[in-house]
């Protein structure tokens, strides 16, 4: 028997001539040799093929597990482990180790490991207890007994019952899971692809694979989940359930309003839900932890679970072809449609106002970040550079791209009166957009309702319109362009005076914040607002266009645009201060303007409304440049200035800079240096002395200031007598004489010199009047108030008598 | 060809007294000063500025009015700036600077930029130059002044120190995520209001999946149980002893009371790593 291996072998994987030789005569473990050396005389029967075995597992194992053998290899190599593992019994060990060897090798030799060979072999042992042994080993699922070669073999599967524990996957599963199987199957969506092409939308409707009572459920109270707008339901009948009860039931349940559902019953629905639920079990099995660790158990149960998929595919790619669908009517789609063209007309159906937007870019649920980002630039140019041809876009940016798909191609955006402008929709942009306007038009049915920006949406979303999320926005934003002088905007429930880029933001993030109104205007109004709009071109608000809406806007955002102080200060008459502080308040243009103004004014109609208006419109416009005159005017007179010779102020301002040795004063100085009676220069000085911007005044900083100027314009004065007196002869004495009280008083400034020769009588006359003085007991304070009294007589008497 | 003279106030001290010393030293330049308000500054910040304005005669532009620190965070789905994710300079202080000067430079003025890099600080970038024409001046580093300096100049002219020097050492946003614990445990007593602010946009950011707290590794729920408030106070107290004694004394030069820096106390320079542009 032995000897017959040899020559197997080498043909076998002879990648080596010598192994033959090498087995009969090289001291390898195991080998030939070694099997003559260690076997005693008395033990010794023959070298069998499960010494081979021994041989091989220990010299060759690596040669021939990367050999076309190798597979085999390791099944055998794994039911042997087994085998040991499982029983103790040397000669069931034996026996798996020769079948292994002779089962290996079959093809090479034409000796098959069948009942003969093997009894041949263990001719010692009686054929009960082969027989045994055998039956133990294919118990113990390690060997086979192939009927069609009549041989065994080793069990090349595993001790893992398959067929088990699908049946009781199956016992266990409470009922097919449709979900999970739709989920497994990976079925498609329909694309309505018609559709597609005729509105630039694309929409689409689930397929799903549903039990009928699972299809009724569904279609009762059917909303769209996830951006489909309809439902495709193959629906299997339970078991018992006739064919004509399922398609009855589906008849039924299916409908057309307000969503789509469409129920079918697959002709071949029997084998489907077979297949499914062997499908679905063979899932489950695949999870079973013992698979872990049998790779052959694991790869059948993959082969297995490959071929249920496809066979299911193709019952279900049949059954979609094959079943009647049922779209609620007597009409039954017929068997042999294909899908697609149904979701479309379906589609056409429902959204029969679609605006065509031809935009891949845009016209979606969901859009890229660079598309988000183009659309915010658009959206930017739309709300900054109406009016001008391209939007401002220069160049062929993606935004120049969406400019022509989504306002050109619409015409929403268009030349018309001879200007660039965003209009109601035309006959060329088709039915869509009209319907679009007259819908949202009707939103706003009640005036003294204020419509959310994401109702709006909604409404747009919905059928019959059906627009995507992409394009809202600038729908929206064309919208409110078209319609601006009838729109009134609302953030937060705040009138938005005039939309700019960062409302359009802030409406990109959250719309819910925004509200619309539509503010109708009759002939009185008319001519209110026109009377606005003229009294606010005298107040220099330029105003933009005759809107009556623009110039409500106007009003309200010149409120908002005065200086900090005039929206703060209490010096302004009592309807002036009252209308100011409305306009501050106010957060809807419509009430503000023709109720609370109108009955602040006393007006009774539009003509004596604008009169009343007039004046304390004026009164706030110009409150802050006339409280700047009066500190200004203030400022100079402590100064001894004149607003008509600014010029000489300017050059005692130059000679004080830098001398005074005070930064606040020097800074005082250098601004006066420059001062022109502008209000900005002055407002450069008062902010100096507040040490606050006078448009952030409030009143007490007047009053502040004035009292800060007048330290100024006296230190100013001292400093001026210094700068007199400095430079002088060292020689002579220099003395100056500051005399005066109080910013309003006359100041006499005198600066002398006294030579040498006159110093001690000066000092002596000094002394002497000191002492005459005191002896009469009068306060220092008294007392310099005397000498300042007399300085002010000669020096004023010296004047006149110079004269 | 236009020039133009930008200065960045950004309600610290370092800037300010680059703006008086410029108005003092470089009168007849024109210069157009500039805030970059974030909508979350401290009122002592606006008070301050305020007098700056006063002093220097001559209105300080704030900018980015409109696109606020709020409107930023819900722009980031709520998640809150952090060292690493530091979205509130780049969209609340660089942006709208670079908006500003945009006209400026596509016109091809020059622009040149003060920035305030004292000559006593480590080399920063305080703003790299994109354009061509856009110049980044250092006054101080050149003139050599140093932090003595900048507190001689603001006392001598009267623009004083902003008043949360008291308790804070950095401009800024009420809730920055470079302060200090110690300087939130402040915030919280100075404007509870703006610390109970800083906590609700904190929760928000948490329930919408944020990784980030404000303080690194504890919530401000955490930070202001009065035993955690405690701990941060000894801590800090711990700390500023021990920097005091570490303080060489320089004979030629005897120390002056001045305000603690707080970035000093913890060796940081200046907010650790959190740069010019909103801490100068």
């Amino acid at each position: 028997m032995a000897a017959l291996l040899g020559p197997i072998s080498k043909r076998q994987f002879g990648q080596n001539e010598r192994s033959t030789f090498g087995f009969l005569s090289s001291v390898e473990a195991h080998g030939f040799r070694a099997y003559l050396q260690s076997t005693p005389l008395s033990q010794a029967t023959w070298y069998r093929p499960s010494d081979y075995w021994d041989y091989l597992r220990a010299n060759l194992e690596s040669a021939i597990l990367a050999s076309p053998d190798g597979h085999r290899w390791s099944q055998a190599v794994e039911a042997v482990e087994r085998a040991e593992a499982k029983t103790g019994d040397p000669l069931m060990v034996a026996m798996i180790k020769n079948i292994a060897v002779i089962d290996m090798f079959r093809s090479g030799s034409g000796l098959a490991a069948d009942l003969p060979v093997l009894s041949a072999l263990f001719y010692k042992v009686p054929q009960e207890e082969i027989d045994g042994a055998l039956r133990k080993l294919a118990s113990l699922k390690v060997a086979l007994f192939k009927s069609y070669t009549g041989a065994w073999s080793v069990f090349e599967g595993s001790d893992f019952d398959i067929d088990a524990a699908i049946a009781q996957a199956l016992a266990t599963s409470p009922g097919l899971d449709y979900a999970k199987l739709s989920q497994l199957m990976g079925m498609h969506p329909v694309v309505a692809k018609r559709h597609y092409h005729e509105t630039g939308s694309m929409r689409w409707m689930d397929l799903s694979l549903r039990s009928v009572e699972q299809a009724e459920k569904i279609a009762q109270g059917y909303e769209p989940q996830r951006g489909e707008f309809g439902q495709f339901i193959l629906a299997l009948p339970s078991r018992g359930m006739s064919a004509r009860e399922a398609h009855k039931r589906a008849q039924a349940c299916a409908r057309l309003k307000p969503w789509p559902v469409l129920v079918g019953i697959p002709s071949n629905h029997a084998r489907i839900a077979e297949l499914s639920a062997e499908l679905v079990a063979l899932e489950q099995v695949k999870e079973r932890h013992e698979l872990g660790g049998d790779p052959v158990a694991r790869r059948e149960v993959f082969a297995r679970l490959a071929a249920a998929r496809s066979d299911l595919e193709d019952q279900l790619q049949a059954a979609v072809s094959l079943s009647k669908w049922h779209g609620g009517s007597d009409e039954v789609v017929a068997p042999g449609a294909k899908l697609s063209p149904v979701a479309s007309s379906l589609a056409d159906e429902l959204y029969l106002s679609c605006p065509h937007v031809w935009s891949e870019l845009v016209n979606r649920d969901s859009v890229s970040s660079n598309s988000v980002k183009a659309r915010r630039d658009l959206l930017h140019a739309m709300v900054n550079a109406e009016g001008q041809e391209l939007l401002g876009i220069e160049g062929f940016a993606a935004e120049r791209g969406l400019f022509d798909t989504l306002l050109i191609a619409s015409d929403l955006y268009r030349l018309e009166g001879g200007a660039w402008c965003f209009c109601q929709p035309s006959q060329a942009s088709g039915n869509g957009f009209i319907e679009l306007w007259k819908a949202t038009r009707a939103l706003f049915e009640d005036s003294n309702a204020r419509v959310g920006v994401d109702e709006i949406y909604k409404r747009w979303s919905q059928p019959p319109f059906g627009l995507k999320q992409g394009v809202l926005p600038v729908v929206l934003t064309a919208f409110l362009l078209a319609h601006k002088a009838n729109v009134a905007v609302y953030k937060d429930g705040m009138f938005t005076p005039r939309l700019n880029d960062a409302d359009i933001d802030e409406c990109l993030q959250d719309a819910s914040r925004f509200t619309l109104r539509w503010i109708a205007i009759d002939e009185d109004k008319n001519r209110i607002l026109e009377g606005i709009s003229k009294l606010l071109a005298e107040v220099g608000e330029k105003s933009e266009s005759s809107d009556p809406l623009e110039a409500a806007r106007g009003l309200v955002s010149m409120v908002y645009n005065l200086p900090e102080w005039s929206r703060r200060t209490q010096r302004l008459g009592e309807t002036a201060k009252a209308m100011r502080d409305m306009l501050l308040k106010a957060s809807d243009p419509h009430k503000v303007l023709f109720v609370d103004l109108a009955f602040l004014l006393g007006a009774a109609d539009g003509k004596s409304y604008v009169k009343e208006l007039r004046a304390p419109l004026q009164e706030i416009a110009t409150a802050y440049s006339k409280m700047l005159g009066q500190v200004e005017a203030k400022m100079l007179e402590a100064l001894d200035a004149t607003r008509d010779d600014l010029e000489s102020l300017r050059e005692r301002a130059k000679s004080v800079a830098g001398v005074a040795g005070n930064f606040r004063l020097d800074a005082f100085a250098t601004r006066l240096a420059s001062y022109d009676g502008l209000h900005e220069s002055l407002e450069g000085i008062l902010s100096l002395a507040a040490d606050k911007p006078p448009r952030d005044w409030v009143d007490r900083h007047i009053d502040a200031a004035l009292l800060e100027l007048a330290q100024f314009a006296r230190r100013f004065r001292e400093a001026e007598a210094f700068v007199a007196v400095q430079g002088r002869q060292a020689r002579s004495e220099a003395i100056a004489v500051v005399i005066g009280a109080g910013a309003e008083t006359t100041t006499i400034t005198r600066s002398f010199a006294i030579s040498e020769r006159h110093r001690k009588m000066v000092d002596d006359k000094a002394a002497d009047l000191a002492s005459m003085l005191q002896s009469q007991g009068l306060g220092t304070d008294v007392l310099l108030a005397i000498l300042a009294k007399a300085g002010m007589k000669l020096a004023t008497e010296k004047e006149s008598s110079n004269d | 060809m236009i020039e133009r003279h930008v200065l960045g106030i950004s309600g610290g001290k370092d800037s300010a007294a680059l703006a008086v010393w410029m108005r003092d030293k470089h009168p007849n330049l024109n210069i157009d000063y500039f805030f970059t308000d974030t909508g979350e500054e401290l009122p002592e910040v606006y008070e301050f500025l305020g007098r700056l304005e006063g002093y220097l005669g001559k209105p300080i532009a704030r900018l980015n009015p409109r696109r606020d620190f709020r409107f930023w965070l819900r722009e980031y789905n709520h998640f809150l700036p952090s060292p690493q994710t530091r979205w509130c300079t780049r969209k609340l202080k660089l942006a709208p600077f670079e908006q500003w000067v945009k006209p400026w430079l596509a016109a091809g003025d020059k622009v040149f930029s003060y920035v305030a890099i004292r000559a006593d600080e480590e080399y920063r970038e305080g703003y790299s130059a994109k354009a061509d024409n856009l110049f980044v001046r250092l006054p101080f580093r050149d003139a050599g002044v140093d932090k003595l300096r900048v507190v001689d100049i603001l006392e001598s002219s009267g623009v004083g120190y902003p008043k949360y020097y008291d308790w804070r050492s950095r401009s800024g946003c009420t809730f920055c995520f470079f302060q200090q614990k110690i300087e939130w445990v402040r915030l919280r007593e100075q404007h509870p209001e703006d610390y109970e602010k800083a906590k609700e946009l904190e929760k928000d950011a948490l329930e919408h999946g944020s990784p980030f707290t404000w303080s690194k590794g504890e919530s401000l729920w955490d930070m202001e149980k009065p035993e955690r408030i405690a701990e941060i106070k000894a801590e800090y107290e711990n700390r500023r002893v021990r920097q005091r004694k570490a303080i060489p004394i320089n004979p030629l030069r005897p120390v002056r009371e001045s305000h603690e820096d707080i970035d000093d106390i913890y060796g940081e320079d200046e907010g650790g790593g959190a740069c010019a542009i909103c801490h100068k």
